[in-house]
């Protein structure tokens, strides 16, 4: 099996070093790795390396990958003259898994208020209601021009939404009146 | 502002360009640090990442490697900018 190995260091308190003496040593670090196709990253304060290890197809794989991983990122980090510091994450992902979740943009889908109320197919003052009535999710981010709502939250509440014609109640009427003062 | 020019193989140089004009990234081509080509993350706790493009290993595994790194370090990447 293929995977993509993590290993991150992070000098202990007081230990750390100037930031150009790690950075200088990145170059010859990923060289040193070169065969395993590597991505490095580092100051005074830690290191990390990211980079392919193959194992056999055995269930504990993955725990096999970290192990071997982590003696290959040592190993060349000693040979360069990196400071050998604690190792403070491991990680073993599966090649495929890996690069499919490269493949999704890491930032959330959002939405604001227009595009929640066509999503809804509501009208801005329902919205407004819904809110009100706090069976609507919170935005995760008030900004001044609109709410923003992940887009995930909002497939959640819409999938789990009973819908009832006509005007709302009311009774949630006045609840959104008495909430919005 | 240091861009990444053609001292980057191109899928590289894609992704620089846009931390550095539009994420707050730093980028310094390596002419006066170690010799590499550096990426600065606009988090200032996050650390700054080697552009290693010498020969061995896979390119494809390397970049993607790579580009798990920015991620990590707040880049944001694939970008979809919608209106």
């Amino acid at each position: 099996m293929d995977w993509s190995v993590l290993v991150e260091t992070q000098a202990p308190s007081g230990a750390a070093v100037d930031d150009d003496v790690v950075i200088s040593l990145l170059g010859p670090f990923g060289e040193k790795l070169g065969d395993h196709s590597p991505a490095v990253a580092g100051d005074g304060s830690g290191w990390s390396a990211r980079f392919h290890i193959a194992t056999g197809d055995d269930v504990d794989a993955a725990a096999s990958a970290v192990e071997r991983g982590s003696v290959v990122a040592l190993d060349a980090a000693r040979a360069v003259g990196l400071p050998i510091w604690p190792v403070i994450r491991t990680e073993a992902v599966e090649e495929n898994t890996f690069h499919a979740q490269l493949e999704v943009s890491n930032f959330p889908s959002i939405l604001g208020t227009t595009e929640v109320t066509e999503l809804l197919g509501v009208s801005r003052q329902r919205l407004h209601e819904l809110r009100n009535s706090r069976r609507f999710p919170a935005p995760a981010y008030e900004v001044a021009a609109t709410p923003l709502w992940i887009r995930s939250t909002v497939d959640s509440f819409l999938a789990g939404w009973e819908r009832k014609p006509g005007r709302p109640s009311k009774a949630e009427e006045l609840l959104a009146t008495n909430e919005a003062v | 502002m240091d861009l990444p020019g053609r001292e980057l193989p191109k899928e590289y140089r894609e992704v620089a360009e846009e931390l550095v004009s539009n994420q707050g990234w730093r980028y310094n081509d390596g002419s006066g640090r170690g010799g590499h080509p550096m990426l600065f993350p606009a988090d200032p706790s996050k650390r700054p990442i080697a552009i290693s493009t010498t020969p061995g290993g896979d390119k494809r595994r390397g970049f993607m490697n790579w580009l798990s790194q920015i991620r990590q370090a707040g880049g944001i990447w694939p970008i979809e900018r919608r209106k």
